[in-house]
């Protein structure tokens, strides 16, 4: 079937979200396999940037947004999307899992009255249509699901697709001129990350995460040297027990109430395997389980495991890492 | 200060949930309790009801008969009265139609300055229900809220975002949906336990609430195909002569497979 694919862009300052653009390449190949098109809908200020790399991920037109959303807030966001899908039609809009994306979508659904299918981890397009692809259950299940409704909103789980393509051809550009509508909601404050040189959780194709075995913040020492010595791919990530206990920022964990990720490689230490995490970081290619406790359930899902202390086993790994990348 | 909380019973863990063909969580496949991050919601409520004075909160739960559990645990902890939709007619709704009946639920107790939610449920995790609600009774939201100050007629809620935090200031009545950060939720007494043992909730079906479009039929988003996950090989287990050993032959194999 033909579909009409729109992706929204997120952006701030000017810098689009890599997410979002993953997502606009995803939607490119559905187009390319079905016959149809994609239009990027970029919202914010300084969007020449944004413009520009999603056209390059692969988006045949974008839609420029401008004029009142320097900073997110739902409503004029909600409002927008909701003039612009009310004219166009388009099959689906496509958005990534962010925590504005999450925040914005299903309000926007239930403005359109649409279904809404969230946190897919693959999209498919079959003679059903548009199927969004979702792990449910923490992961003990996998459903395929349709939106009936010719508009159908679907979220994407940040990380689970490849990075965006950065060789498309440049995007027919429109412009729309949308005054914003009122925010009853108003930004006190934005607080950037603390740049620590580290890669995202969400970018990094090698997790090194820790587990409440890690004993306390000074314990995650030996994870960031490992991780470092894996390379500027890799990055610390923790389940929700060291998390709780205020050892690791709350942005770090990983699970059901912290990120879901997705990297080549996941290297858990110390941590037990509670479906919680395991929810978390099912998407993972390979895992690697360091546990003292022979039937900790992580080494269920573990490529390779290793029964041992990991405060004797991971600085003797990140050496073993650092001769075998000379 | 009237406040609605939102609450759902989830399956007690997630290991022995499984769903039915239909894409439909089998209740009956095993024990349930309240949702964890409901319970986060429920405290944020007491706690500014408690500091505010002079104020309710209800509870407002969707589910089957045995969901009247999760009411009376909320009460033992804090909660000043329930509300309990319960309906056949209601399973296999999507959060759309969910949203629809909360939403009514909500609209029915008159004017509310606040309404709570969890972020995301336990087991369905689609984190869309509260922000659903929010447009439905055209109320401002934050969702995914880790810190709430509380202002004359306002909220300051703390979100984390990808790369650092934002906080947004939120005038009332309006929805937020917590993350299990917020808070740490209060335990009940024994006496409490017992107190709440004698309430009494309102039961309601979705025709009490005047919507008619739930179930299956009704679902806007449905299920088509439900499998399970693709099973994973047995792991390798690395063992060495000592922790240098084992090291190395690990890092050995992540090479030979490529993960390296």
């Amino acid at each position: 079937m033909s579909c009409t694919l729109w992706v929204l862009v997120e952006s701030e300052r000017g810098v689009a979200a890599d997410a979002s653009l993953a997502v606009v390449t995803e939607a490119r190949r559905l187009a390319d396999a079905c016959g149809g098109t994609v239009t990027a809908v970029a919202v914010g200020e300084d969007l020449d940037d944004v413009v520009a790399r999603a056209g390059a991920a692969g988006a045949h037109t974008v839609r420029r947004v401008s004029g009142g959303y320097a900073d997110y807030a739902t409503e004029p966001w909600t409002a927008a999307l909701h003039t612009l899908l009310t004219t166009h039609a388009p099959t689906a809009l496509l958005v990534a899992a962010t925590t504005r994306g999450a925040d914005v979508a299903p309000r926007l659904a239930a403005r359109l009255g649409t279904g809404l299918v969230t946190d897919c981890v693959a999209l498919e397009c079959t003679g059903d249509g548009l199927l969004g692809v979702k792990t449910v259950l923490g992961g003990a299940a996998v459903t395929r699901s349709r939106v009936r409704d010719a508009v159908a909103v679907l979220t994407v789980r940040p990380g689970v697709l490849p990075p965006a393509a950065t060789d498309g051809t440049a995007a027919e550009v429109v412009v729309e001129d949308l005054p914003a509508a009122p925010s009853r909601t108003t930004l006190v404050e934005r607080v950037p990350a603390e740049d620590t040189g580290e890669v995202a959780l969400e970018d990094a194709r090698i997790i090194v995460s820790g587990g409440r075995a890690m004993g306390g913040a000074d314990g995650f020492g030996v994870l960031r040297e490992l991780a470092t010595a894996l390379g500027p791919t890799a990055a610390v990530g923790a389940s929700r027990p060291a998390a709780d206990s205020g050892w690791v920022p709350v942005s770090l964990e990983i699970g059901v109430s912290g990120k879901k990720v997705a990297p080549d490689l996941y290297l858990a230490c110390g941590i037990s395997g509670a479906s919680q995490h395991l929810a978390g970081m099912s998407g993972s290619r390979t895992v690697v389980a360091i546990n003292k406790d022979p039937e900790a359930p992580i080494f269920g899902v573990a490529d390779f495991g290793v029964v041992g202390d990991l405060f004797e086993i991971v600085p003797a790994l990140t050496e073993a890492v650092r001769a075998h990348r000379g | 200060m009237q406040i609605a909380v939102l609450v759902k019973q989830v399956p007690d863990d997630l290991a022995g949930a499984r769903l039915t063909a239909a894409g439909v969580l089998d209740r009956a496949a095993g024990p349930a309790t309240t949702d964890p991050v409901d319970r986060n919601a429920l405290e944020a409520a007491v706690a500014l009801a408690e500091a505010a004075g002079d104020s309710t909160v209800t509870v407002v739960a969707m589910g089957p008969a045995s969901a009247k559990a999760v009411l009376k645990e909320c009460v033992s902890v804090g909660a000043t009265a329930g509300v309990h939709v319960s309906d056949e007619g209601l399973a296999g709704s999507d959060a759309l139609a969910t949203a629809r009946v909360l939403a009514a639920a909500v609209r029915r107790l008159g004017p509310v300055d606040l309404v709570l939610a969890g972020a995301r449920s336990f087991d369905g995790a689609t984190a869309a229900v509260p922000a659903m609600v929010a447009e439905l009774l055209d109320l401002p939201q934050v969702t995914t809220v880790t810190a709430i100050e509380a202002e004359p007629g306002a909220l300051v809620c703390t979100q984390v975002l990808e790369d650092g935090h934002a906080r947004v200031r939120l005038p009332l009545p309006g929805v937020v949906s917590v993350d299990e950060y917020v808070n740490t939720p209060r335990y009940p007494s024994v006496r409490s336990k017992l107190a709440a043992n004698k309430a009494v909730f309102e039961v309601l079906t979705a025709a009490d609430l005047g919507v008619t479009e739930v179930g299956p039929d009704a679902a806007r988003a449905v299920v088509v195909a439900t499998a399970e996950p693709p099973a994973r090989e047995p792991g390798q287990r690395i063992q060495g002569t000592d922790a240098r050993d084992t090291a190395e032959k690990l890092v050995a194999a992540l090479a030979g497979a490529g993960a390296l």
